[in-house]
This record gives C-alpha cells, structure tokens and sequence, in this order.
C-alpha cells in the first residue's frame, strides 16, 4: 500500500527554509503558527550540524530562540535495563549530551517570538549519567497552558490522559456533541498534515475551532496550496482503536462503514505488530464496525470478520469517524 | 509542623536524603504529589505559602528548606525556590533529589542561571560530591561549574 499521509511539504515561500533546513515538513503548521504569534511557544529538534543555519531563518522571521539539549534518541527496547528510570519511559528515550559537544545528533530548541517566554520551556526527558532525568511534575501539568492549547482541552486532558483506564480518543469521541470538525482533528498531528499539535476536549471544540481557524485563515494567504492539503487529510476516514492504533481511509464514511480505495497506517512506529490490520485491510474495499465487529468486505462480498479482544495494555474502544 | 502538614496536604510528610549510591531515581514524592494537588485546587497554594512561614519558623532543617522551595516552585517563584533549594543543600549536600530541583528553578530564569541549570544538569553527581565539606552559594557554584 503506497503511503499518502507521510508525505513532505516544502512551500512555495512562506517557512520554506524551515523545511528545507529539518528536511521534512513535520511541525510546520506549528512553526508557521509561531511565527505568525498564534502559537506562543513550541518546541522543535534540528539537526545540530544545521543550528547556524536554523538560527538565520528563526531571525529572518522574528523568532526567538533557546537551545536546550542534544538529544541521542534510542528506542527503549535498546537501553540497558540498568538504567535507573528506564521503566517510566514509553517507547523511546533519548541520552543527553550539552549543545556543542556534538554535531551528528538532534538539539532541542524552544522557539517564540517573545523571548521572556523562551524561559518557560521544558525539559524533556533524558539519560544523564544513566539515570533517566525527568523534570519537575508540575512543569508538564502547566505545559499546555506555555504551547497555547485551550484550557478545556488541558482540563479534560487532565482528566483523562490515564491509558490503563481511557481510550483517550473514543472519551473525546463520546464528549463530542455536534458534527466533528477537520479543525479539531487530532490524528494527524504527527504527520505535516494537521492544525493542531493538542488532544481536543471534543472534535467539535468550540475553542480549538477558534484557534485553528484563525491559523488556517493566516496560512491560506501566505501558501495557499498547503491549506488546500491539510484541509483534504483531514477531512478523510479514521478508524480508531486507541492513541498507538489508527488508521485512515481514503474514501467516506456512511453508517459505520467506510468504502476506501487507499488506507494507512497511522502511527509513526517502528512496533509493526501493533499495525494488526493492514494485512486485512488490503484485501478488502469496504470496512464496517459493529460494536466490537471488524466487517471486510470485497465487491460486496463479506470476507472476513474479526473480533476485537480486549488488550491487557491500553483499553481499546474503536470508532469510526469523517470530520467535515 | 508534621501534623499541620498532614491535615493539609493529606500525605504523610516524609523526607528521604536521595544519595547518588542509592540508585534511586527520586526518594521524595512531596513535591510530585503537591504538584498534583495545587493544579487541581490552585487555591491550595495560598494556604501553603502562608503555613511554610509558620513551619519555617519552628523548624529550620533540609527537610522545612525543601519544602519551602516546593511550595516557592509551584508558585512559578523560581528565584526564591533557588535560595531554598540551596539552604536544604547546605544541609545535605549529597541530596540528588534537591540538587535536581534546584538545577530546575534555575532553568525557569534569565540564560546566565539556565546555562548553571544545564550544567548542574549534566553533572548533578559531580555537584553531589563536590560540596561535602563546602558552603554552597550561587557564586560557589559557577566557579566550580565553569572548571568542568
Ligand atoms: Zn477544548
């Protein structure tokens, strides 16, 4: 199955040397909402044989900048299992080395166009002296408040970022009380394709719209051709399971069934056992969902059913869903 | 002190010297758990800065330092965190935990203490082990960072 959602964007002018300087157009939504003071602050990791380079163009677009720490990321499954704290990390980690000391490696940066804010970033994360170096709690509680998401996002968020007890997504999915909008569409937040860089309270949250569409409106004037692609990602199909299980579909959703051409699978991971389904996928046209029934059809044709077990891990709720 | 600070905050208020031979990653759970409370009830911090005075000044130890640096951090007070975290540092200048988050109220200020911040950061063991047997001030501290 080719790969639609992964692709690259380089503009045609406005943050092109963004793109060209990351080489890839993650975050670009984000570094253009910084830029254009919709977005107070965010973090970014550049390759830091480029950091002169990326120093110019934050510059030439009034930007702050406030180097943090190198980072050497290695999937968890890598690391030592002596190394104290490692039993908190998710799915990778990263060692830590002072900026400077090397130049093969990513450095994490914050960026905004207000420099009093550059202090209220924060530490990520990392392996110093093989122990994992975790920053303070309350400093990740706050965090939303410094990247701009809107405080019912951060609340709800609060309330139900616990992955042993919520499927973050299907809560969001059962708060959402009106049309789902592509401008709260979260799924596609790590590709170049998405508006937000937040988990909305709803996808239809009144105060993720105002924020979005504001961005939207702002980068419409300046790269036209970039809205109209975002735009249509993410008004395509998804089907959720869980935050690590997605995938999205090239064709409408109609009565819990999805009739696609193309699918794929979301999540940027190197785990490929937890992409269960492609396999199935390719083989069918149309998916349908009943309660915990995965239905693939061919031609009309019925030819497959799988039911959905419950996971030991994070609790899967799985919905379909098309944001207009 | 210890009772107040039990019906207040409603846990136990036990402190623990965190040395870098324990191979613990954080002996102290106060200041996570505080953490959680004052973002869920911001009021609570209003109660606390005015009891830490009252707790100041019956006890003055590393463990009444620390905590008058938890309660000056949540209050985004970082400066005053600072001088906390080094008062209980004088006390138990082995304590990782505390030279942690002092390393962290520095990082939340102007780029002179950040790059002290970052240093404390990558050398925390260092830190451990370099003021047994000395004073610890700010000044202290740069010119024995600015060696390694
Ligand atoms: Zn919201």
């Amino acid at each position: 199955m080719d790969n639609f959602i992964f692709n690259n964007y380089t503009p045609k002018g406005f943050c092109r040397e963004y793109v060209e300087i990351k080489g890839n157009s993650s975050q670009l939504a984000m570094f253009m909402a910084t830029v254009l003071g919709i977005k107070p602050l965010m973090d970014d990791w550049i390759n830091a044989g480029r950091l002169k380079e990326f120093r110019k163009v934050c510059k030439q677009y009034g930007l702050k900048i406030r180097e943090d720490v190198l980072f050497d990321s290695v999937p968890k499954s890598d690391l030592p299992v002596n190394i104290l704290g490692r039993d908190f990390i998710t799915t990778t980690s990263a060692y830590g080395y002072p900026v400077g000391s090397r130049q093969d490696i990513g450095v994490h940066v914050f960026i905004s166009k207000n420099e009093a804010l550059l202090k209220e970033g924060m530490w990520y994360p990392v392996i110093i002296k093989n122990r994992v170096i975790f920053q303070p709690r309350i400093d990740s509680l706050k965090y939303g408040y410094t990247l701009g998401y809107p405080e019912c996002c951060i609340k709800f968020f609060r309330k139900f970022n616990n992955w042993l007890k919520y499927s973050y997504l299907y809560e969001v999915y059962s708060n959402t009380k009106g049309r789902p909008s592509f401008l709260c569409n979260p799924f596609l937040k790590d590709t170049s394709f998405s508006y937000i860089y937040h988990m909305p309270c709803s996808y239809d949250c009144k105060a993720t719209v105002r924020l979005t569409s504001r961005l939207r409106t702002e980068i419409k004037r300046r790269e036209p051709g970039y809205v109209d692609l975002v735009d249509g990602y993410l008004k395509k199909s998804f089907l959720a399971f869980y935050e690590r299980k997605i995938y999205c579909f090239d064709g409408s959703l109609r009565n819990n069934e999805i009739k696609y051409k193309r699918f794929q699978f979301t999540t940027y991971t190197k785990k490929e056992y937890e992409d269960e389904y492609s396999g199935y996928f390719k083989q069918a046209d149309t998916v349908k969902l009943l309660g915990r029934n995965i239905i693939l059809s061919r031609g009309g044709k019925v030819i497959r059913q799988l039911e959905l077990k419950w996971s030991s891990f994070a609790p899967e709720f799985p919905f379909m869903i098309q944001f207009s | 002190m210890r009772e107040d600070f039990l019906l207040n905050m409603r846990i136990l208020p036990e402190h623990r010297v965190n040395r870098f031979e324990d191979n613990c990653i954080r002996a102290d759970y106060i200041f996570d758990y505080m953490a959680e409370r004052v973002f869920d009830n911001p009021r609570l911090l209003d109660l606390l800065s005015i009891k830490i005075k009252k707790w100041l000044a019956i006890e003055k130890s590393e463990f009444t330092y620390a905590l008058a640096g938890y309660i000056s951090y949540l209050k985004e007070d970082f400066a005053q965190a600072e001088g906390f975290f080094i008062k209980a540092l004088n006390f138990e200048p082995e304590n990782i935990d505390t030279w942690l988050d002092l390393a962290f109220s520095l990082y939340h200020q102007n780029n002179r203490k950040i790059r002290l911040a970052l240093k404390i950061l990558f050398n925390f063991d260092t830190c451990a082990k370099s003021f047994r047997n000395k004073k610890i001030t700010l000044g202290a501290l740069e010119k024995t960072m600015d060696k390694l």
